[in-house]
């Protein structure tokens, strides 16, 4: 067990904080230190203000009362930060001014007593599941995943507890997967997405990437909640408190697999990794049923069309003015949702219907209470990896990854990545837990019952990866 | 797709695409409308797309 500051996880630092046996200054001069010997290898972050960090983390010291003071996070930089431009990985968004005022979620984070530590690097514009020139701290000749795979490797190498991300297609817990975290993908809807570059307005989620479930669920209780200026958040159910029950038991809650396509093909180091943590699912009372929603196939076909339309829209200007600065993977999408026709994107929109008609049906006809489903079918991508070789046959890397994800984004539904061990080749694998609508609670709790059944995997110490040890 | 197609459309839009990048995006262009943007039409008669327009005004 290593007892180190940067391995405390963030409910234990809050405490111990909150009991007055840990200053803020104290932990976040422990962050800026493991950030100083871990980031020139992984280059997680686009900014850090080691001066503005601890001057905040002394202010709360003095302070008292908020779930998350003195707790340093860190934020993807699409979000904005009041004094900070917002780059979104872009070099046609680098003369961006500094941000006037936070986003909300920023804003959210900051009242809870959290500590900005620094931004994160995306894949440009939020859109692709690589993030140059960050690098995963489990195999630095690996990728982290994307879009948010700077907050991911962050978290993971163990700089800050908890990081802030955007999911429109996976890009939350693509990178959960990848970096062995826990990814929190609310439902549509319950953050605000003010202050934050849209992708897809109508597949966009915030959400979080800590490094256990107990941490996703404190993160997510103050992120949630409506906004006047985001109308997706308002008039929703409230959050139940606890979010955790103390003493849970979920014996007796049901768990529908998913099985077949979209999900297969997958490495047979994930479908162990799927399989075992069913057997120990199923120890501790959980009832699991094999399902199939055929309609989930369409899946891919939808969110592309969907994204490249909506993004395509957004970013119409920079397309007519500054293409050249957009790099070739982002520029094709954007080219491509400009051409589309409308009747394709309405046709894409039909289809999410049907997609959501039928999980719905799923759910109410099997009594279940959550979905479970390998969050991404096979290990971290190589940083220059474009295809992924299944006994199957050969796959782009982004439409493998985003195959098992895009359904919850398309349905809407709270998911939950959490990892289920370490594969024999010492890469972490991960399964997600997806809900109703707005019961983010059982997701978070049947993930809770993963990771006691797991056991939590240990960070990897990107020291040591770097030394080949 | 033929790829003068693209750039002419690509042009009435107000959008250059180089040449060496117009078979790249005819390509994508075709592959997404090849793909239909999910199910077929048949299958979605009567089926109102996941759009609502929200009538009440902004706070």
């Amino acid at each position: 067990m290593r007892n180190e500051l940067w391995a405390l996880s963030m409910v234990d630092a809050a405490a111990l904080i909150a009991a007055r046996d840990l200053k803020p200054s104290e932990y976040a001069a422990s962050a800026l230190a493991r950030f100083e010997a871990a980031e020139p290898l992984i280059h997680a972050f686009v900014s850090v203000d080691a001066e503005t960090v601890m001057h905040e983390a002394r202010l709360q010291d003095e302070k008292r009362g908020g779930v998350l003071r003195g707790i340093p996070v860190a934020i993807k930089d699409i979000f904005d930060v009041a004094g900070t431009p917002t780059g979104c990985g872009s070099r046609a968004m680098a003369s961006s001014p500094p941000a006037a005022v936070d986003a909300a979620a920023v804003a959210h984070l900051r009242s809870a007593g959290a500590i900005v530590f620094g931004k994160t690097a995306t894949h440009e514009l939020a859109c692709g599941v690589y993030t140059p020139p960050t690098r995963n701290p489990w195999d630095l000749e690996r990728s982290p995943g994307g879009s948010s795979g700077g907050s991911g490797a962050a978290v993971a190498a163990g700089i800050v507890p908890g990081a802030i991300g955007s999911d429109t297609g996976g890009s939350i817990r693509i990178p959960a997967s990848h970096c062995g975290l826990v990814g929190l993908k609310p439902t549509y809807g319950r953050i605000s997405r003010r202050g934050a570059l849209a992708l897809s307005w109508s597949l966009d989620h915030v959400g979080t990437l800590t490094r256990t479930v107990e941490d996703a669920a404190l993160m997510f209780s103050v992120l949630a909640g409506p906004d006047p200026t985001d109308r997706t958040t308002l008039e929703r159910p409230y959050l139940p408190e606890p979010l955790l029950p103390a003493k849970d038991h979920v014996r007796g809650l049901r768990i529908g697999i998913l099985d077949g396509a979209p999900f297969s093909p997958m490495e047979p180091d994930v479908k162990n990794g799927l399989t075992g943590s069913l057997k120990r699912l199923q120890q501790e009372g959980i009832e699991v049923v094999e399902v199939k929603v055929p309609e989930l196939q369409t899946c891919l076909a939808a969110e592309f069309a969907i994204v490249a339309a909506e993004a395509a829209s957004y970013h119409e200007s920079r397309i007519q003015h500054s293409a050249d600065l957009i790099g070739a993977d982002v520029r094709g999408l954007l080219e491509t949702g400009l051409l589309l026709p409308a009747s394709l994107y309405l046709r894409a929109q039909k289809t999410r219907s049907v997609i959501q008609r039928a999980l719905k049906t799923l759910f109410a006809s099997q009594r279940l209470n959550a979905l479970v489903a390998p969050t991404v079918p096979a290990r971290a991508q190589k940083w220059d990896q474009l295809d992924y070789e299944f006994a199957e046959g050969t796959e782009p890397v982004i439409q493998a990854l985003v195959r098992t994800t895009a359904p919850f984004n398309l349905a809407g539904l709270p998911a939950v990545a959490v990892p289920v061990g370490v594969s024999g080749s010492g890469f972490p694998l991960s399964v997600q837990v997806v809900a109703r609508p707005f019961d983010e609670q059982t997701a978070l709790r049947m993930a809770l019952a993963i990771q006691r059944s797991t056991g939590r995997i240990e960070s990897p110490n990107v020291l040591q990866t770097a030394s080949g040890n | 797709m033929k790829e003068e197609l693209v750039a002419e459309w690509a042009k009435v839009l107000g959008v250059s695409i180089p040449g060496d990048r117009l078979t790249e995006v005819a390509q994508s262009v075709e592959s997404q409308i090849a793909g239909l943007g999910g199910l077929p039409s048949e299958e979605l008669e009567e089926v109102e797309p996941a759009t609502l327009f929200e009538p009440r005004w902004d706070e």
